[in-house]
């Protein structure tokens, strides 16, 4: 039965063209960055007499102020951008799914604490936010990577607490969770087994189309040079490097961007697609 | 609740209105001419805006107002000739040391008048003396006391003996004010209130952090026999500089100036050529302020020479200055060429060189897989691009280099704190302050050094207390060859002090770097420059 | 309803506190001594200890963290913000210089945005599934995912360095306006054209449309007419939600356009080190959003009783 009922989700899947679009988007953009060694060279590389070059034959997307690869660059950079969005990512969804299960589930004080507390971080813009904690946190513990995925997690997590928090409380009152309890099943065996399976697929909706978010925040912090700082590649970062001289070599910026806006497309479309796929399939469970 | 209609014609509206506003925009904006113009049509606009990276505090700091009003609103007794390594007269006609440097007298030239028309007497200098020993921290390190002898002699006297109390008179904050400017006038106690002097600009108007406004004085043009080609002379302080540069593209300002102190809110050196194929001026001096990789040398691994050694045979000079289109000239001296005992030292084989084999063999024989920690400070782009090009340069030596570009405030913390191995910074300044940066730099002691050791430390002392010019001359060779030696800094380039001007803008390199007697300025100076009609 | 109005006032009271809390504790997150800091941007670089405490006692910054946000608390209930650190001016007076540039830009993406998310939202559903829908759809989902920054920069490479039409950046007359406001309504107007489209197809797919329609009335006057009109209540909310960014609007087109808004005035703060102006900017941008998610739903609960679902 599971069985089967897999292979016709997935055959939406494939008959979905969005998801087809935005999963071949985003298979490409991770193998550049697996296999950055391989078809890119060494983004570090300064070659001072090829300064500035306009794409060509050896440098398909020209060089920069110091003669490095721009190509290289922006193919290692989808290394830098993609892990840390999914570390971001990750830390995000563990803490807002915890917080949200449990605020779900307990109901009462608990639920009203962690529910103001998303209130509040819902409040404030995140980007506002986001800036202002990577500024605090750079002046507090130095430069870092993690300045970045400390701030962007801090608001991160509402989102997914929000959700969780929603189909919890959804469940709770479902007859067989009720059952469950009845019969004395523990809160961890009945959130592992009952919550968890529902709550998989709009996690998975919710952080695709959270990746797009967090890569765009990531980018614009570097662009900000609140973020990643140089040398190491990173799409916003470069933009910001190569904002002056858009007059003289425009493709400092133009290549980073299409980077930046192709992958964000990418987990979007994904995203929408995935969502429209569930909603089709709870019409036709309902 | 709004209706469809209302709505839909809300919406209507603002389009309209907007689509309207483009198209009245587009009729160009006719100056309405005062009355004065109306009857000479003048051939320069009355305004001339400059974009500014500094504050020009004209109400006071710690410090004193800004460089800029100091060069432009008041005076020295003297300025410095770099080139001849002399002290020429400016507000004084000469003067007399005695007691080695602990006294000079000074006479001061006749009819030089204030912007308020009051006359330069040896009473304002007394003033200025004293204000400065009880108000200004070089003032109270420096000055002793100062007598008027008469109306245009004043004696000046200061704690210290040697050479360097004459050379620090054509420092910026050595400059003479008006006992006006202050509240009580003509207490040396007194609050400073507003800068009062006998340079090219009269202070008019000033609002912190946005602009100030100035007009030419006309006692100064007199004196010169000059006439000015502007009514204002507008500064707006741009702190960004890549909004700086944008402002002077598209129009805002007429032209777009360095701070004059030197090493920082400068106009970015990378950008100068492309400015210049844009069709803007760019006005360039050489300055004797050399960029350097300063070394946390009294701490591992730098506390060895050897290593020093290494660095400085890694860096290829050449290589850096393309990153600003040879806009600056590579550092293979510690000081440009002009400057007093350079030409000397390099006789002698002072010249810092390009060797990566040999860096590569000291590394290899000690000092495999080091890592050592870079700190730049990232409010400068030129810094970070120089940085990311060093660390590769080093690398490709067998050095890594773990480079941290930190906010301004972050890395003057970390820097304070001793918490780095290397950074980029500078020693020297403009011409004025060839001596007082050595002082800063390289005497024993001081804050913001960048290294000192027994030998350098000692030289530099013979160095500041020398009056004999020949005999400094010789010290000072050897004072870099001892740098040299012990490799205590690594110079990296040469800097240049720039003011870039718009197609419009009147303005010449003479009257740009020069007094109009002659002398010789380290700064841009903005008496002759206007704006065509 | 004046039980309704008051809940949901009296509501949003821990959230207004928790916003509050929230930013008062970024300067309690500010490493090193601020009063050092402070006095070093006063009165020169080596400021004397008497000096350094001195600043302290001004500041209020002796005393414990508690009593510090109760203090500041009550001056910034009276619109006190405080002193900037590094401009010496009161805080509510740079954000009262900079406001208007953010208001102007907000005002004019906010209805250039609403006319064609209207538009394009109409056409999309009248025309679904056809070529146009794909259309809009592509061009909203390019919305979200390209970055705005990005975007106005090859905006003024096109416009600026290739075409010299518009000027590149700056604040001042309408000419200026124009790559702005393009910019942030390319993704601001997206997610609206989307919602404009969807709230519609929903209208079309009741029965009072199928009746119209049945009777044989044109498809563009049922949907102009009809469903439009039935659908302009959640429009009308949704579109009204995005009025909190009249506050910061686009950080990043503001700064890519060295726009003098709020945006760009919390960057430079965050990079001066000026916390006060930092805490109020991101303490009125929570409480901006607060209150106007607050009036939205008070108005819906006025237009339609339906959503008294508190009674």
């Amino acid at each position: 039965m599971e069985f089967a009922q897999g292979t016709i989700f997935r055959s939406k899947l494939l008959n979905n063209n969005l998801c087809l679009i935005g999963f071949g988007i985003l298979a490409f953009i991770t193998l550049m960055g697996v296999l950055a060694p391989v078809i890119a060279k060494n983004p570090y590389k300064t070659n001072i007499a090829e300064r500035l070059e306009p794409p060509n034959l050896k440098h398909p997307f020209g060089t920069d102020q110091l003669g490095r690869d721009v190509y290289s660059r922006v193919v290692w950079g989808v290394r830098t951008t993609l892990l840390v969005a999914l570390t971001i990512s990750l830390m995000s969804m563990s803490i807002g799914c915890f917080l949200g299960a449990i605020a779900g589930y307990f109901g009462g004080i608990v639920d009203d604490i962690i529910g103001r507390v998303i209130d509040v971080f819902l409040a404030i813009p995140e980007l506002v936010f986001n800036i202002a904690l990577v500024g605090v946190f750079c002046l507090a513990y130095g430069e870092s990577i993690w300045n970045v995925i400390l701030a962007v997690v801090i608001t991160n997590w509402v989102s997914y607490a929000r959700i969780m928090r929603g189909i919890v409380l959804s469940l709770k009152e479902r007859e067989f969770v009720l059952c469950e309890k009845a019969l004395g099943a523990g809160d961890l065996y009945i959130l592992i087994r009952h919550v968890m399976p529902n709550a998989i697929g709009p996690m998975i909706v919710l952080a695709t189309l959270n990746m797009g978010n967090v890569i765009m925040t990531i980018a614009s912090l570097g662009f900000l040079g609140l973020g990643i700082q140089p040398p190491t590649p990173e799409w916003g970062q470069m933009i910001n490097a190569g904002k002056n001289y858009i007059t003289t070599a425009p493709w400092l910026t133009f290549f980073p961007g299409l980077f930046i806006a192709v992958s964000i497309l990418g987990f979007n479309l994904l995203g929408e697609g995935l969502q429209e796929v569930m909603d089709r399939e709870r019409i036709v469970e309902t | 609740m709004l209706t469809r209609r209302e709505f839909v014609k809300l919406v209507a509206l603002g389009s309209a209105s907007l689509l309207l506003g483009c198209v009245k925009r587009q009729s160009p904006v006719i100056p309405t001419p005062t009355a004065k113009e109306t009857v000479a049509p003048s051939e320069y606009k009355a305004e001339f805006l400059l974009g500014y990276g500094k504050d020009h505090k004209l109400k006071g700091g710690k410090w004193g107002i800004g460089f800029f009003p100091k060069i432009h609103v008041l005076e020295r007794l003297v300025e410095y000739d770099l080139k001849e390594d002399k002290l020429i007269p400016s507000l004084a006609k000469k003067w007399e040391v005695e007691k080695n440097g602990k006294t000079i007298t000074f006479e001061l030239n006749r009819g030089i008048k204030f912007s308020d028309g009051s006359e330069l007497k040896a009473s304002a200098v007394k003033f200025t003396v004293e204000w400065l020993a009880n108000n200004h921290p070089l003032g109270q390190e420096t000055f002793e006391g100062a007598d008027a002898i008469d109306d245009y002699t004043v004696s000046i006297y200061y704690k210290e003996e040697g050479f360097f109390n004459l050379a620090k008179m054509a420092e910026f904050h050595m400059s003479i004010m008006s006992p006006k400017s202050v509240k009580p006038e003509n207490s040396p106690k007194g609050e400073f209130v507003w800068p009062i002097g006998t340079g090219c600009f009269k202070a008019v108007d000033y609002k912190e952090e946005q602009y100030a406004i100035y007009e030419p004085n006309p006692y100064w043009y007199e004196r010169f026999e000059l006439k000015p080609k502007f009514k204002k002379f507008v500064v707006k302080f741009i702190k960004d500089e890549d909004t700086r540069v944008m402002a002077l593209k598209s129009g805002q300002v007429d032209a777009i100036s360095d701070f004059v102190h030197g090493g920082s809110a400068y106009t970015p050196r990378n950008q100068l050529g492309i400015l210049s194929s844009m069709g803007y001026k760019v006005f360039k001096r050489n300055i004797p302020l050399t960029w350097i990789i300063a070394f946390n040398y009294k701490k591992e691994p730098f506390n060895d020479v050897n290593l020093r050694k290494a660095v400085d045979l890694a860096i290829n000079r050449d290589d850096i200055v393309k990153i600003f289109d040879n806009q600056v000239l590579p550092a293979k001296t510690l000081f440009i060429e002009v400057a007093p005992g350079i030409k000397e030292a390099k006789a002698q084989g002072v010249v810092y060189e390009f060797k990566p084999d040999v860096a590569k063999q000291i590394i290899e024989n000690g000092y495999k897989g080091t890592r050592v920690d870079m700190i730049v400070d990232k409010s400068q782009s030129d810094q970070i691009l120089v940085a990311q090009l060093i660390q590769q340069q080093l690398k490709n030596v067998g050095l890594n280099v773990k480079l941290e570009v930190l906010e301004s405030g972050a890395y003057r913390e970390r820097r304070d704190a001793g918490e780095y191995d290397l950074r980029l910074y500078y020693v020297g300044g403009t011409d004025r302050r060839f001596y007082m940066r050595m002082f800063w730099r390289f005497y024993p002691g001081q804050k913001w050094s960048a290294y000192v050791s027994e030998r350098t430390g000692e030289l530099c002392k013979k160095v500041l207390g020398e009056f004999d010019e020949n005999k400094r001359k010789q010290y000072l060779v050897e004072f870099y060859k001892a740098i040299y030696d012990e490799h205590g800094v690594v110079p990296l380039y040469f800097d240049i002090m720039t003011a870039v001007t718009a197609k419009d803008v009147v303005a010449d390199y003479y009257h740009m770097f020069h007094y109009p007697n002659g002398t010789p300025f380290g700064e841009p100076l903005f008496y002759y420059v206007g704006v065509k009609a | 309803m004046k039980r309704y109005i008051a809940k949901r006032l009296l509501q949003t009271i821990p959230t207004l506190f928790g916003v509050s809390l929230l930013s008062f504790s970024l300067l309690y997150l500010f490493p090193g001594d601020p009063a050092e800091f402070v006095a070093q941007i006063r009165y020169g670089i080596e400021p004397s200890p008497q000096v350094v405490e001195e600043v302290r006692r001004e500041l209020g910054l002796n005393e414990p963290f508690l009593i510090r946000y109760v203090h500041w608390l009550s001056h910034v209930i009276r619109g006190n913000f405080g002193i900037s650190w590094t401009e010496g001016e009161p805080v509510i007076k740079l954000i009262m210089q900079r406001f208007p540039a953010s208001a102007e830009l907000f005002f004019a993406t906010f209805a250039i945005s609403i006319a064609f998310a209207v538009f394009l939202g109409i056409l999309s559903a009248i025309y679904k599934d056809k070529a146009i829908d794909h259309f809009c759809r592509i061009f909203s989902l390019l919305g979200i995912s390209i970055p705005s920054f990005w975007l106005g920069l090859m905006l003024i490479w096109i416009f600026s360095v290739q075409l010299h039409l518009l000027p590149a950046f700056g604040y001042g007359g309408l000419r200026h306006l124009i790559l702005p406001v393009l910019t942030w309504s390319f993704s601001f107007m997206a997610i609206k054209t989307r919602f404009v489209r969807s709230c519609l197809i929903e209208e079309l797919s009741k029965e009072y449309v199928v009746v119209a329609r049945a009777k044989g009335l044109k498809d563009r006057v049922v949907v102009l007419r009809h469903a439009f009109r039935n659908a302009l209540i959640p429009i009308i909310t949704y579109f009204s939600l995005s009025i909190h960014h009249l506050i910061i609007g686009s950080i990043m087109v503001e700064v890519v356009f060295s726009w003098p808004g709020l945006g760009s005035l919390l960057v430079e703060s965050v990079f001066k080190r000026d916390f006060p102006v930092v805490q109020a900017l991101v303490l009125i941008s929570g409480v901006m959003f607060v209150f106007v998610n607050i009036a939205v739903d008070l108005l819906y609960a006025v237009i339609d009783p339906r959503i008294r679902y508190g009674e």
